[in-house]
């Protein structure tokens, strides 16, 4: 299997402890589990090989690197999950409805009805919360290279859902080294709890959250799912 | 796509005028409809805290775009005078849906459908499995008093500049909607309708007029009621300024020139909202600036709203889908989704 990495050579000696804060431009929409750093990354480096979705690559698509250091065991990279707190949360609606004068006009004559109150053309009033985040500001931290990560970050112009309607702007990224705060930096917080999935058995976990979670990206593949300990949700409770 | 691949963000930064009042709901109390609004961030000089303000959704505006998209594509595709399935009008102007089979579209259909059809490269959508886009339209944001920190310098110093007569405030949010009513006329209350009707209607809609005037109780009054229907609702006021901004991520010049087109369209005849049969939802571009980052790191080249009306745009594309006719049609005749 082919692994693609970031379009520039980079060292993993430099690999340091490292933040990552993303400014925002307005709310962003996290219906589940905060953004990946790595997600985020991978991505990047599957625009810049310009990869077709991963539903077109085919049975063996390339696995992707990110500049980022691995767990010792290997299954999930040294990043946490964004870390922020809710500011103001306000609900939207999404509609979708069946453009009936285009269909009037268009449709083959053959096209006796179409059905729009139930099926592929039913309209929908989808609710969505959508968050103001405090100081407009999330965080991640990461073991990493800090110039590719910043360079791969120049990629992401939006995070969390909805970006194509207008959701989730980044104003700015800021990427520098930090000290860690111990030894489960940067996946386990100076608390004992998960920033990210982790395998349950994990040393540093105190009174892991159980449930089903991807290990590593991409992590919107639910099929891959396992029993892990999940991080907190930051943007709702305390942790 | 036969163009060299070269990635290019562009972002266009426009302030659209309502020409009519605009009737963008969310919904309604009663017989009330209320303007779908935006919460956002108040200045400091403001109070800080938080506010909702009127807006015309980032949904709302992309589907436009992408509508101006579809029927540029019919037209050049020789398409438009011909009839289609269900499957191909969901596809080009509701984005299509997920169908059944396995699951997975193979590269070379993926390749196929983005060449025959680019706007879906930009839009993306879904025939057999979802394809991502790479256009992000933002809301049509009120530009008022709680949203003009909000906006980029060069946008919110001509917003001003359009607007603010000097000495005078932009206003707040509040002061731009407008209050409309209509009323729903039942016309069996008009003698000269009635005077349409045969002898056997004529005589049981006298019948249920009468008896109205002499209902006692409520229920016989809800029984001969007459269906007339005062209802209201919100509305922009006209001359009010909306601030949009749309980005994208663009690999060839097949796709900017997809894109400009679409922009151009759209903006020639846009219309958003509700009531657009009767005096509403009309917007106008009356100033805008488009970005262009040739890489990562490079500087952004701007360029103003003229760029929209060179007689290039959309040469590009025309040409593309002009040269592929053929396919195109026998591609619609097959589409899934």
């Amino acid at each position: 299997m082919t692994t693609l990495r970031s379009v520039r050579p980079y060292d993993e000696a430099d690999f340091v402890p490292l933040a990552v804060v993303a400014h925002l431009d307005g709310d962003i929409i996290i219906p589940r589990a905060m953004p990946a750093l790595d997600g985020l990354l991978a991505y990047a480096i599957a625009q810049e090989h310009r990869l077709p979705p991963l539903d077109a690559q085919g049975d063996n698509p390339p696995s992707i690197e990110v500049p980022l250091a691995r767990s010792s065991c290997g299954r999930y990279h040294l990043a946490s999950f964004g870390i922020a707190k809710q500011a103001k949360a306000s609900l939207q609606h999404i509609h979708r409805k069946w453009p009936i004068e285009v269909s009037q006009a268009l449709s083959h004559e053959k096209t006796k009805s179409v059905d729009i109150a139930t099926g592929r053309n039913k309209g929908y009033r989808l609710p969505i919360e959508r968050v103001h985040l405090e100081t407009d500001q999330l965080w991640w931290f990461a073991i990493g290279h800090v110039e590719e990560v910043r360079n791969l970050l120049s990629w992401v112009t939006r995070i969390g859902k909805k970006r194509a309607m207008g959701a989730g702007k980044v104003e700015k990224w800021k990427v520098w080294e930090v000290d860690a705060w111990g030894t489960g930096f940067p996946v386990v917080g100076p608390g004992g709890h998960a920033l990210r999935p982790l395998p349950l058995e994990h040393p540093e976990l105190i009174e892991p959250r159980a449930g089903y979670g991807v290990m590593t990206y991409p992590y919107y593949q639910q099929a891959r799912e396992e029993w892990l300990a999940l991080p907190v949700d930051h943007l709702r409770e305390a942790p | 796509m036969t163009d060299t691949m070269v990635r290019e963000r562009l972002r266009f930064n426009l302030l659209l005028e309502a020409v009519t009042p605009i009737k963008h709901l969310a919904g309604n109390e009663g017989n009330v409809g209320y303007l779908a609004t935006r919460q956002v961030r108040l200045p400091a000089s403001l109070g800080g805290g938080f506010s909702q303000v009127p807006m015309v959704s980032g949904n709302a505006m992309r589907h436009a775009l992408r509508e101006a998209a579809s029927w540029c594509l019919l037209e050049a595709s020789g398409q438009l005078n011909a009839t289609h399935r269900e499957e191909v009008i969901r596809l080009l102007f509701n984005g299509g849906t997920l169908s059944g089979g396995d699951g997975a579209i193979s590269l070379a259909e993926y390749r196929k459908l983005v060449d025959l059809l680019p706007h879906l490269s930009l839009f993306g959508g879904c025939s057999g499995r979802i394809i991502p886009g790479r256009i992000e339209v933002d809301d049509a944001l009120l530009v008022c008093e709680e949203t003009l920190h909000l906006l980029p310098s060069s946008v919110a110093e001509a917003a001003v500049a359009l607007r603010v007569p000097p000495g005078s405030a932009l206003g707040a949010a509040g002061e731009y909607r407008t209050l409309e009513t209509n009323v729903r006329m039942d016309s069996m209350l008009s003698p000269q309708h009635r005077g349409l009707l045969s002898e056997g209607e004529a005589a049981k809609v006298q019948g249920r007029l009468e008896a109205r005037e002499g209902a006692k109780d409520a229920v016989e009054k809800e029984k001969t009621k007459s269906t007339m229907m005062p209802y209201q609702s919100e509305a922009l006021a006209m001359g009010s300024l909306l601030y949009w901004r749309v980005d994208a991520t663009t690999w060839s010049e097949l796709e900017r020139d997809t894109l400009r087109l679409a922009m151009a369209a759209m903006l020639a005849d846009a219309r958003v909202g509700g009531g657009m049969g009767t005096g509403h939802g009309r917007l106008k571009a009356v100033w805008g600036e488009s970005h262009r980052w040739p890489s990562l790191l490079a500087k952004a080249e701007t360029t103003d709203l003229a760029s929209l009306r060179e007689e290039r745009v959309g040469q590009v594309f025309v040409a593309h889908v002009t040269d592929r006719r053929e396919a195109i049609a026998a591609f619609l005749k097959e589409v899934q989704g």
